[in-house]
């Protein structure tokens, strides 16, 4: 158990390694990252300070060491846009996302399960139809035309909810909804699947030769074993909730590192580009892990070998 | 039988028909079986690959898939009841408890994630309502040492994965008596295991049927199996018992031709795990029988009657029936 | 029928029954989804064929024409659809959204599909160290949040839709790679390539002739999921401004620019989200069908 969580984690480091070069290599692909990386107001002296400190001048190398210097200190620069260290200014701004984040990835999962295991244990009638319309109407549709629509019913017509900014529980749903929308979409679909190859096991057959009542059968002895390769799709599908926050959370003028990020772009603040990506990125591959250790708590046999 | 007038017989399974409708057709998998078994009897059912014996089986328990099957007709008489009749939560409470099921497999039949105590205390919980932990333990361990499991205190937090195939077929024996039914039926116990723990496995299920007094159903390809525990013999050919008789019998006076091909394909003194496959040509397509007797084709003495009229079951000798218009005339 | 059975045993072995190839004609037929593959078609048509069906110029504003509703709303035929609010016309703007939706689409799928099976089978067949250095490169590009990428490369490089195509290849390639290594592994074991190996085939020849022929339904597979899930993308960057730059037309730019307008002239938001739902819907629809049909044990992403 130990060595399989030590190999995880040297997994990871490689991994957010990996990520980093990406990230030192964006800068460098637009030709001149000095125009970046630098602040367009700087003078000349400030310039050539900062071209200096960041080893702009100097062989690709030595300014990946230089970067991976300053990532490992965390010292990202300073984000031109809000004049603070950016690494503070994405940690004001990234509970809002996780919180959020956290919402939507509880409705996808709760939604998504329990809609497909109502789809595999009708399977071929009439919910289960239903919900394969509604599973693909979720893939189909885009998350930031849900949000539309949700605002255009409950803000616009209804006047129930609230459309945009962050401020107590109602403003949570409509945002959490859409950015749910899609990955709820497809967890449903892998849960009725997996669901479906579980409920022709022979183990699942015995609780039913046990006498064990239906509910019992399928929520403990079928659905724990669907269950991995649905945290498989929900490990995956955290990236999505992150992505999908950039859209959403400028929908909804959420106050996350989705309208950040947008913020940032526009103002040309790269070093807060940088960063959000690269710390975002690092914690979404430390999640990962998490979500590979649960597996071994969900299986024994992964846990135990 | 004229002797045990006085008691009713603990299964009777009357005409039985069982259907399942495929897109190219419904097949009978199960067309017309009938027979008895009377507590402390077992009976043995043999047969071809997709003659009906599973399917058999699992309509007594009534566990066949939902949308594809139906149980067409018949009565399976259990203690006097037809289960055919019961509602959901009546043949619930009868599954696992007084009617218990050995399947196929032991590789793939315990659930994975959970530990062999954690399985086997299901059916207590659920049938006798056994609450406390030390009580179910006890129960557990017991039912385990029954079958023959060393040291069961400790296998009871063991994972599946953590036993070997005779070890879980085991297992899923003592899962199957720890409710001290009436009735066993083991659908091919020992298919998937080594030749040498099979005969492990049979010994502990002869064992437990005898010390509990069990009816116990007794599915196998294999006759020699048949001949070391069975008392009587069912043959199904297409869905249908084409001979039925007590195990001497069968053996020295085989009357259907399908059941002397059997006889003859398998060589009776050596213990063979051969499957039953080597008599000339195919079993029939149950979606596709016609009114006559489904064994013709592959019949060395079949009639034009054959061809069109099933042969009535007639008795030949004593508990032997036979289906057959040879052994009629 | 069993005298069938007894009196012709060999006619099965002569060749296909033609009752069972029509048959199987027949059964895929009536599998096949016929009305997403007729909306594909329309789109596909309107995509290749827009600049000479489009009733009016799609960028040309008339600002004494703004915000006219469709026929059926108050319209009138001359602007079928209606016009947006700097008068332009909605039908032909969606008829060029069609467009550019698909060609980015398309780019994109053929530039990460190939891509990501290139290192696919470099890896699976070749193994060893390149097949680590690529498995490790495609774990790390799984793992970021692409879209976030995406925005930062087209913020740092300047939206167009050459640097969004890129952008797009350069991160997505992973997910064909991942899926189709372990199939060029798996096939690259099978009897028959090894037989091939023994025979003294070359490297070139065991590719042409058997992995890649055996990884095309997969492939075929992920394209048709990948299609749907970038014009998604390109929809949702469009959206927010840093996609295909204005003024050219796109579903999710007219989306955008339409939200404001959500009230006076619901037509603005409801006409482009329907092309993207509908055209999504088809793809992913008949994306399904290959897959029972082509494959029906494959179950990735
Ligand atoms: N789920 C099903 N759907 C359709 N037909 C089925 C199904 N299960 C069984 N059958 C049909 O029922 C017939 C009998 O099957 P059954 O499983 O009882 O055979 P069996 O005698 O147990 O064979 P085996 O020795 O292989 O276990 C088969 O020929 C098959 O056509
Ligand atoms: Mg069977």
């Amino acid at each position: 158990m130990l060595a399989y969580v030590a190999s995880r984690l040297g997994q990871a480091a490689i991994t957010i390694l990996g990520i980093s070069v990406i990230v030192f290599a964006l800068a460098r692909l637009s030709g001149d990252a000095g125009a970046l990386l630098v602040p367009p107001e700087a003078t000349p002296q400030e310039r050539q300070d900062i071209r200096d400190a960041l080893g702009l001048d100097r062989p690709l190398p030595v300014q990946y060491g230089i970067f991976l210097k300053g990532v490992v200190t965390g010292d990202f620069g300073k984000s031109f846009r809000f004049g603070e260290p950016a690494l503070e200014v994405f940690a004001k701004r990234f509970p809002n996302t996780l919180q959020l984040a956290a919402v939507a990835a509880v409705v996808a999962l709760l939604g998504g399960v329990s809609v497909g295991v109502l789809g595999a244990t009708h399977a071929g009638g009439m919910p289960d139809r239903v919900i394969t319309i509604i599973a693909l109407l979720g893939q189909a549709v885009p998350s930031f035309l849900i949000a539309i629509f949700l605002m255009l019913i409950f803000s616009v017509n209804l006047g129930w909810l609230p459309t945009s900014g962050k401020h107590g529980t109602l403003t949570y749903i409509m945002p959490a909804v859409s950015l749910a929308w899609y990955s709820m979409a497809a967890l449903a679909r892998m849960t009725r699947s997996s669901m479906l190859d579980v409920m022709e096991t022979d183990y699942v057959r015995l609780a039913r030769l046990k006498g064990l009542p239906e509910s019992r059968v399928i929520w403990k002895h079928a659905f724990r074993n669907a269950l991995i390769p649905i945290l498989t799709l929900f490990s995956l599908q955290l990236i999505f909730f992150v992505s999908g926050s950039v859209i959403i959370e400028n929908i909804f003028a959420w106050p996350g590192i989705g309208q950040l990020t947008v913020q940032a772009i526009f103002s040309r603040d790269y070093p807060l580009v940088q960063t959000i990506v690269l710390v975002t990125s690092s914690f979404l591959v430390l999640l990962n892990v998490g979500v590979d250790l649960l597996y071994a708590f969900i299986d024994p046999r992964i846990r135990l070998t | 039988m004229a002797s045990e007038a006085n008691t009713s017989p603990l299964l009777e399974v009357r005409d039985l028909h069982t259907h399942f409708v495929t897109r190219s057709g419904t097949a009978r998998a199960v067309d017309g079986v009938s027979f008895t078994l009377n507590r402390g009897q077992t009976l043995g059912i043999v047969g071809e690959s997709g003659s009906g014996k599973s399917v058999t089986c699992m309509s007594i328990v009534r566990l066949l898939p939902k949308t594809a099957s139906r149980i067409a007709g018949g009565q399976v008489l259990f203690k006097g009841r037809d289960l055919l009749t019961l509602s959901e939560d009546e043949i619930r409470a009868i599954r696992g408890a007084e009617i218990s099921v050995v399947t196929q497999d032991p590789m793939t039949s315990l659930n994975p994630v959970y530990t062999i105590g954690n399985q086997m205390e299901e059916p207590l919980r659920y049938h006798q309502h056994v609450r406390s932990g030390n009580q179910l333990h006890e129960r557990v361990v017991g039912a385990l040492r029954q079958v023959g499991i060393p040291v069961p205190e400790r296998r009871v937090r063991d994972y599946p994965h953590q036993l070997s195939g005779g070890q879980r077929q085991r297992v899923v024996t003592a899962m199957a008596i720890e409710c001290h039914p009436s009735l066993l039926i083991a659908d091919e116990p020992t298919t998937a295991l080594d030749v040498t723990v099979q005969l492990q496995i049979l010994r502990v299920l002869k064992e437990v049927q005898q010390n509990l007094d069990l009816g116990m159903i007794l599915v196998t390809h294999d006759l020699s199996v048949v001949a070391r525990i069975c008392d009587d013999v069912a043959v199904m050919y297409a869905g249908r018992i084409v001979e039925h008789a007590p195990i001497t019998e069968i053996f020295d006076r085989p009357r259907h031709p399908y059941t002397q091909a059997l006889m003859l394909a398998v060589p009776k003194l050596n213990a063979s795990r051969e499957r039953l496959n080597t008599i000339p040509g195919q079993p029939p397509d149950v979606r596709r029988l016609g009114s006559g007797c489904p064994f013709v084709p592959r019949c060395p003495k079949a009639t034009e009657r054959c061809r069109e009229e099933y042969p009535p079951t007639t008795t030949v000798g004593e508990s032997h029936t036979v289906a057959c218009w040879e052994a009629t005339s | 029928m069993t005298q069938e059975a007894q009196g012709m045993p060999q006619s099965a072995a002569l060749g296909p029954r033609p009752r069972t190839a029509v048959a199987r004609t027949w059964n895929r037929l009536r599998g096949m989804p016929l009305l997403p593959l007729a909306i594909l078609a329309v789109v596909v048509f309107a995509g290749i064929f827009a600049p000479f069906i489009e009733p009016h110029d799609p960028d040309h504003p008339d600002l004494l024409r703004n915000l006219q509703p469709p026929i059926g709303f108050g319209g009138a035929w001359s602007y079928p659809f209606g016009t947006d609010s700097l008068g332009r016309d909605v039908l032909s703007r969606l008829i060029d959204g069609a467009r550019i939706s698909l060609f980015v689409g398309l780019a994109v799928v053929i530039g990460a599909g190939g891509l990501g099976t290139l290192l696919a089978v470099v890896a699976g067949y070749f193994r060893g160290a390149v097949d680590v250095v690529i498995s490790r490169v495609t774990d790390v590009f799984l793992a970021v949040p692409f879209l976030l990428v995406a925005i930062s490369v087209v913020g740092a490089l300047g939206a167009s839709t050459q640097n969004l195509i890129l952008v797009l290849v350069f991160m997505t390639w992973s997910g064909y790679t991942r899926v189709l290594r372990g199939e060029v592994l798996r096939i690259r074991d099978a009897d028959y390539v090894k037989l091939a190996q023994v025979a003294g085939c070359g490297s070139l020849r065991i590719l042409g002739r058997h992995i890649l022929p055996n990884i095309v339904n997969p492939l075929i597979i992920l394209a048709t999921l990948q299609l749907s899930a970038v014009i998604i993308i390109e929809a949702s960057l469009s959206f927010l401004g840093l996609g295909v730059p204005p003024p050219q037309a796109t579903w999710g730019g007219m989306l955008s620019a339409g939200k404001d307008y959500i009230g006076v002239n619901n037509a603005l938001v409801i006409l482009p989200g329907l092309a993207i739902a509908l055209t999504c819907l088809s793809i992913n629809l008949i994306g399904d069908w290959l897959r029972r049909v082509l494959d029906p044990k494959f179950r990735a992403l």
